[in-house]
This record gives structure tokens, C-alpha cells and sequence, in this order.
């Protein structure tokens, strides 16, 4: 009798507790203000933690790297990746200037990034757990950071601001799921590019148009529409498949992005804001 | 009895432990997750209800953490420990190695169950191949924190080591 109370009242725990998780989730979605609170809180207060163990154990962590085969070479290759992270940045951004800059004498109206004020800071922590999402840097909205500015490096953009505690940003990159941008490509064709997760080109549909072909190795920016969230001209990525949908009306395009996300140091956050 | 002080004291570490610890320990993209492996070992000190509320509110302190869907770990942390909690007097307290084998299976069927929640939110849809190898992983993990975490339970909720069966 006693144990039959008591896996019932258990149940209606499990019951309570799934509900308040379902609405709290609910809340989220629907930008519920004082959770975003709560996590900006949190993120002042665990982020310097994790900045002073991480450096305390990062001995340690080179140790556990080099026991799972490439620790011996990650300075190396840390060296080569900059710098073949800082050519492929500036290869991109010579293209794609150079096709702007002819269309961009007959619009001056179209915002250039390159007058943008930057803020540089350096990368403190990674993915949480198991959950992927967001990485943080060390500086936060007391160096100007807002919620939705864009993070990039000299190779590309590396993804958003998603929340500004004062000395903390927790940044969302480009390839999580869920991440969605406005993109142009070859200046006038415009789609929406979104996340497939860590380690996953992103996905970009834009309708097909047989006269303007698209190639694998073109260069992908944002689209820098009214509206946007982000500045014009910021390359993403580049086109490495393309594809068209069974009834022939959608292109398909995978896109690797230009920055390194796999070893990230210093990040550039763009002081910009959409007008209201 | 729970000590609301102890189960505090607890939380707030074991959250900097996850974040500063255990977040820098990856074998195979995967790291162990303290959320799951504490709602096994409170499943199994205290049973269904305290495992769920214990699962819950590790998920929570996660969820304040990250910047999944507001809720998902706290939903998945529930689940998990109301699971263990529920099958502890049956399976349990059989053998001295069965709770650190269930903390590993809990581990790893958290994992999924957190990837399939949220495919469902509109995450990302990974490989369900890749989903296995990092329930594995994640398991495996979770698993050698069982040591660790058991007596922590145990001291949070005040309830006294029982004697593993000799068999």
C-alpha cells in the first residue's frame, strides 16, 4: 500500500517536473526576458572560473591531447592554421570586393563593413557539456558588445553575439543548428543560409535560376538586406556542393565556412547594429 | 532526509566542475556529463522522486549555463533519474559493480534521449551513428564518475552506504 503511494507520487513529480521543463522551454522560445537574465548571471560568474582552471590545467589538457595522437604538433599546426586561415580571408575579401566595388559605385548607399568599429577578444571557453551551441569570449557588453552583433575573424564570419554579461559574451557560431542568415552570392543572388551543427557545411536554398549558375568554390557573404542582423559583404563560406530539388525550382548549396572554427584564438566583434 | 544546504553546495560545484573540469576532457568529441551521471546517483541513493527532482535541477543548472532550449537538460536530467530511481530496488543493490553500471547506462541513455528531445525542438537532426558512438562515450565516462558521485549522493540526501551484497 505504502509503496503504491509512494510510486505514485513519484509519477506525479516526474509529471510536474516534465511540465515546468515543457513550459520553461516555452518560455525560451518565446524570448521570456528574465531567463536571459538569469544566464547572463550565470555567465559572469562561471566564465572567469573556467578562464582561470582552464589556463591551471592546460598543461594537463595538452598532456590528455597528446595521448589521443597530435599533441606534438599543435603549435605547429596552430602557426599554419593562422596563417592559412589569414590567406584564405584575404582571398575571399579580394573577391568579393572586387565584384562589390563595381556594383558599389552606382549604389553609395550600401554600408561598407570595412568602416566598422571592431572590438578583439579572446576566446575563454568552449561548448558546454555535451550540448554544443556557444563558445565565450572575454569581453562583454562594458567593451560595447550587444546581443546579436556579428564575431568574425580575418578568414570570415564565425557567428553571433548571443548574449552580453559585462565582461562575458557567449557567442552562437555559424554552423549550429538552428542558426539561420540572410546570404548573397555572386552580389545579386540572395537565400538563406542555416546551421547543420559542428563540423557541418552549412545549408543554403535559394530559388533556381538557369542563367545565373552557381559553382563550387564561389564565395558566399552576408546579404546585408534592410532588416538584417548583420553588415553587408562579410564572406561565409565557400560553395563546395551544389544541388538542385526534385521539382527543379531550388538550388541546394553546401557551404564550408572561411574561418577556422576548429582553432579559434582571438575573435573580432563588429560594433554594428541593425536600424531600428 | 535532503539537506537543502548540502544539495546547494553540491549544484553550484558540481556545475564549475562540468564547466572547468570535465568540459576539457573529450575523447571522441564527447565529455562526461555530470547532469546525467548525478540524476543516476541520486535515482539510486533516493529513488524515482528524488532522482527526478535531482536530475532536474542539475539540468537546470546546465541549462543556466548554456544555451540550449531553456529547460531541455532539466527535461532530460527528470527523466533520467525518475528511470534509475525506478529501477533501483530491482536491480540495484544486486551487486557492488550493477549502480556503477547503471550510472553508465543511464549516461548513455540520457545522451540519446537529450539528441532525440532535441531533434524534436528543432535542433539539429545528427547521425544517428553519431548519436551511439557519443552515448558510448558519454557512458563510459559517467561511468568511472560513479565512484565519486554515489557518496555525494549519499550525503546530500543523508541516507547511510549500504552494505553491497557478497556474492
Amino acid at each position: 500500500m505504502a509503496a503504491t503511494r509512494r510510486t505514485r507520487r513519484s509519477r506525479f513529480t516526474l509529471a510536474l517536473l516534465i511540465l515546468t521543463s515543457v513550459t520553461l522551454i516555452s518560455l525560451d522560445y518565446g524570448g521570456f526576458g528574465p531567463l536571459e537574465s538569469a544566464r547572463r548571471a550565470v555567465l559572469s560568474f562561471t566564465s572567469p572560473a573556467r578562464e582561470a582552471v582552464g589556463g591551471v590545467l592546460a598543461p594537463v589538457g595538452d598532456l590528455w591531447q597528446g595521448a589521443f595522437g597530435y599533441g606534438d604538433l599543435e603549435a605547429e599546426n596552430e602557426r599554419l592554421r593562422a596563417e592559412l586561415e589569414a590567406e584564405r580571408g584575404e582571398a575571399a575579401a579580394q573577391e568579393s570586393a572586387a565584384r562589390t566595388l563595381e556594383l558599389l559605385l552606382d549604389e553609395v548607399d550600401i554600408p561598407f563593413a570595412g568602416s566598422i568599429d571592431t572590438v578583439t577578444a579572446r576566446l575563454v571557453g568552449g561548448p558546454v557539456a555535451n550540448t554544443g551551441g556557444t563558445i565565450e569570449i572575454d569581453k562583454g557588453s562594458s567593451a560595447g558588445i550587444r546581443g546579436g552583433m556579428a564575431v568574425i575573424t580575418s578568414g570570415g564570419l564565425v557567428g553571433s553575439v548571443e548574449r552580453a554579461a559585462p565582461r562575458r559574451s557567449a557567442i552562437r557560431v555559424v554552423t549550429d543548428a538552428g542558426f539561420r542568415i540572410g546570404v548573397r552570392i555572386d552580389e545579386s543572388l540572395l537565400g538563406v543560409a542555416t546551421g547543420q551543427g559542428a563540423d557541418e557545411p552549412l545549408l543554403v536554398e535559394m530559388s533556381n535560376d538557369p542563367t545565373r549558375p552557381i559553382e563550387e568554390g564561389m564565395v558566399v557573404t552576408t546579404s546585408g538586406l534592410e532588416r538584417s542582423l548583420f553588415p553587408a559583404g562579410i564572406p561565409i563560406g565557400r560553395v563546395v556542393e551544389v544541388s538542385v530539388d526534385e521539382d527543379g525550382l531550388t538550388q541546394i548549396l553546401r557551404v564550408e565556412p572561411l574561418a577556422d572554427l576548429a582553432s579559434l584564438g582571438f575573435l573580432n566583434v563588429m560594433l554594428w547594429e541593425p536600424a531600428q | 532526509m535532503t539537506h537543502p544546504l548540502r544539495a546547494a553546495a553540491a549544484l553550484v560545484a558540481g556545475l564549475l566542475v562540468q564547466l572547468c573540469v570535465l568540459d576539457l576532457v573529450r575523447v571522441g568529441g564527447a565529455s562526461p556529463d555530470l547532469v546525467l551521471a548525478a540524476a543516476a546517483a541520486v535515482g539510486i541513493v533516493g529513488g524515482a522522486e528524488r532522482g527526478a527532482v535531482g536530475g532536474f535541477l542539475a539540468g537546470l543548472a546546465l541549462d543556466l549555463a548554456s544555451s540550449i532550449p531553456f529547460g531541455l537538460a532539466a527535461l532530460t536530467g527528470s527523466i533520467t533519474g525518475y528511470a534509475v530511481g525506478a529501477a533501483e530496488r530491482s536491480v540495484v543493490r544486486a551487486r557492488w559493480w550493477l549502480p556503477v553500471a547503471v550510472v553508465a547506462a543511464a549516461g548513455a541513455a540520457g545522451t540519446a534521449l537529450f539528441a532525440v528531445l532535441g531533434e524534436l525542438l528543432g535542433r539539429a537532426a545528427p547521425d544517428p551513428l553519431e548519436v551511439l558512438g557519443t552515448a558510448a562515450v558519454v557512458g563510459l565516462l559517467n561511468g568511472l564518475l560513479a565512484p565519486v558521485l554515489l557518496p555525494v549522493a549519499r550525503w546530500v540526501l543523508d541516507v547511510p552506504q549500504r552494505r553491497p551484497a557478497l556474492r
